[in-house]
């Protein structure tokens, strides 16, 4: 009992969290008042992820291991050496360890880590996209990453047995075009009615466009059953949040106090659970925290990214989801571009974040330390927008930043099956 | 910038009950609100569903108007809701519907507040060119 007190009435003692709030609880002879353990408790278990009724295929397995085979795919690529993975690799937390990624060419943000992405509302950076399946078609066709299109995916698709009896045994019979078979690319390429890719989408009739962009879509679909197994729990943190629930006081002392101390820091003097929080550490909307120009191509974030969302061909009220209700898609259906949005970029997890570096939206900052050193100072004039006044410069010490980075240790989850971590043998079963 | 002071009940619980869903919520209360617009012209009451109100989720607000001297309820009000974290400097990222379910009474939809912190909801009740605020203070946690 010396390194470890617990206060608690006698009467509570359902294994349930209102009942955590009265207890003050003393580890390594630091004290963590009722509000902390409340706000700790937030933040872990993680749960499964939310259903999803756009996907028809999220949870189905065999669409989960074609999904994984089309992941590591080179093929889809126009020089059939880029996929998702390489700016996603699984060894390097499915990021790419670049401060802004390079597929065909270099593009300007860092690639984010595919950890926990299910849980997301909104996909990219700045939003963009409001499901995994449809995001997972944008670097497929982005003439700076994969440079495909979705006439010559189709053709691959069809033209490959493996790939044609996998998605035939998942979706449905691949349709005949009324196109010949002399015409092997082609892609809406919107505001741009010249480029050649454009004017062979036009020469299509709609029965093709329709054909074409449905089989596209079933594969981000295949894909998005893939990431949702892309799951990080079970770290040193959620050990120890466990361990209060359960008062189970092993658990409780397996973190170091430096851990403890950067806990404390975070959910308290730092703020930083007004946005990072949840049990994915985000909460899952957008900010500006003040971030400068430096020598970053500007980048307006979530403003153009709601504009961006709501005309989206493959958004979850769209011709290709699963369900367009309203009532499953309010944040879609009710989201609007507002000033404020200038310059917010979305809340970030912190699930494995000492691994996921480097850190922004452009990976501006190679370390962690630099992450502390912007929110100590704050003393960098906003590229666009202002600052969201809820952030003040908060002055870390040294010995804070240690203790936050312990903190940050604490959130590296355990490793994922080696069988998801590379291309399967086949893409069906 | 002169505003009246608005009316505002605020019916706060104290302490907590177990855990059980349909306890007293002990969080983000009251339950109904009550305020006067501005200059004094409605009484406006909502309600929140789901109620509490939750954080990050969408939730609506029943709305009932009356004219604040008992008067018969003037026809072709329009309401109009909005919200902000005046310490923030900012607000929703949604622009709620407002569909009117009976007289005086409205039902206001999409809205989510994303952040734990002091809010302020806003609803108009406009007639004419003539536009007035009821504000309505609360704690998110
Ligand atoms: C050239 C490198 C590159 C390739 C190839 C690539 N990505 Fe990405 N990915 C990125 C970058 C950079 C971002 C962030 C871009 C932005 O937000 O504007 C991103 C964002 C994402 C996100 C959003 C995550 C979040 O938290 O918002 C997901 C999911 C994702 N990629 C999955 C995929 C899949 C699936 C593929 C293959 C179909 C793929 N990526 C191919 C670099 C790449
Ligand atoms: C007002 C909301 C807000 C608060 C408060 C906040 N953050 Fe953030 N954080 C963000 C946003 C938004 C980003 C991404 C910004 C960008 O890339 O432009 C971010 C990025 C980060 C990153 C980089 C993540 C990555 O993968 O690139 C780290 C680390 C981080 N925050 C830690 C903290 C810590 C520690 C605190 C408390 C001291 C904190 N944050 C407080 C919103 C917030």
């Amino acid at each position: 009992m010396k390194s470890l007190l617990v206060f608690l009435m006698l009467f509570l003692t359902t294994a349930c969290d209102n009942h955590l709030n009265s207890i003050s609880i003393k580890i390594h002879g630091i004290e963590f008042s009722p509000t902390e353990i409340t706000e700790i408790l937030k933040l872990s278990p993680l749960p499964p992820p939310p259903p999803n009724t756009h996907n028809a295929y999220a949870d189905n397995n065999h669409a989960a291991l074609f999904g994984q085979f089309l992941f590591f795919e080179t093929r889809l690529s126009s020089n059939n050496k880029v996929s998702c993975a390489t700016c996603h690799q699984p060894e390097t937390h499915w990021t790419d360890g670049l401060k802004v990624s390079v597929g065909l060419e270099q593009v300007s943000k860092n690639s984010p880590t595919l950890w926990n992405t299910a849980y997301n509302r909104w996909q990219f950076w700045d939003g963009r996209k409001d499901s995994l399946w449809a995001q997972s078609l944008a670097p497929l066709e982005n003439t700076l990453e994969m440079g495909g299109n979705r006439l010559k995916v189709f053709r691959l698709v069809s033209d490959d047995r493996a790939l044609r009896e996998a998605y035939e045994k998942i979706f449905d019979a691949i349709p005949k075009l009324d196109t010949g078979l002399t015409l092997m690319d082609a892609c809406p390429v919107p505001n741009n009615p010249k480029d050649l890719l454009q004017l062979a989408w036009s020469s299509l009739s709609d029965d093709d466009h329709i054909r074409i962009s449905r089989l596209f879509s079933n594969l981000g679909k295949a894909i998005e059953a893939f990431e949702r197994k892309i799951i990080s729990k079970s770290a040193p943190f959620d050990r120890f949040v466990e361990g209060i629930r359960r008062k189970n006081r092993n658990d409780m002392e397996s973190l170091s106090s430096e851990a403890l101390r950067g806990m404390k820091l975070f959910i308290g003097k730092g703020q930083c659970i007004l946005c990072h929080t949840g049990p994915n550490f985000t909460d899952r909307e957008f900010h500006n925290i003040g971030l400068d120009r430096g020598n970053f191509p500007l980048a307006v974030g979530r403003f153009k990214g709601i504009e961006q969302v709501k005309t989206d061909e493959f958004n979850r009220l769209g011709n290709y989801s699963d369900d367009r209700s309203v009532l499953s898609n309010k944040a879609l259906h009710y989201v609007t571009q507002k000033p404020n949005n200038l310059g917010e970029f979305k809340t970030p997890t912190l699930r494995n974040i000492r691994k996921t570096g480097p850190y922004m939206h452009d990976g501006r900052f190679e370390n962690l330390h630099q992450v502390f050193d912007f929110y100590s100072k704050l003393n960098q004039k906003p590229a666009l927008g202002h600052r969201e006044e809820s952030l003040r410069p908060l002055n870390f010490t040294d010995k804070e930043i240690t203790d936050l980075i312990a903190f940050f240790d604490s959130l590296t989850g355990a490793p994922l099956d080696d069988s998801l971590m590379q291309k399967p043998d086949s893409p069906g079963r | 910038m002169m505003r009246k002071l608005n009316l505002f009940l605020l019916l706060s619980f104290l302490g907590w009950s177990g855990c059980s869903e349909d306890s007293a919520p002990s969080e983000n209360t009251p339950t109904v609100h009550h305020s006067l617009t501005a200059r004094d012209g409605y009484e406006v009451t909502y309600k929140p569903n789901p109620n509490p109100i939750p954080l990050n989720d969408h939730f609506a607000l029943e709305i009932t108007v009356t004219s604040a001297d008992k008067s018969e309820l003037p026809a072709n009000l329009i309401i109009e809701v909005d919200a902000d974290m005046p310490t923030h400097k900012h607000g929703i990222n949604t622009v709620p519907t407002i569909r009117s379910i009976g007289k005086g009474q409205f039902l206001a939809e999409g809205l989510l507040f994303h952040m734990a912190g002091d809010w302020e909801i806003y609803i108009d009740v406009i007639r004419g060119p003539v536009r007035e605020r009821a504000t309505f203070p609360m704690t998110l946690k």
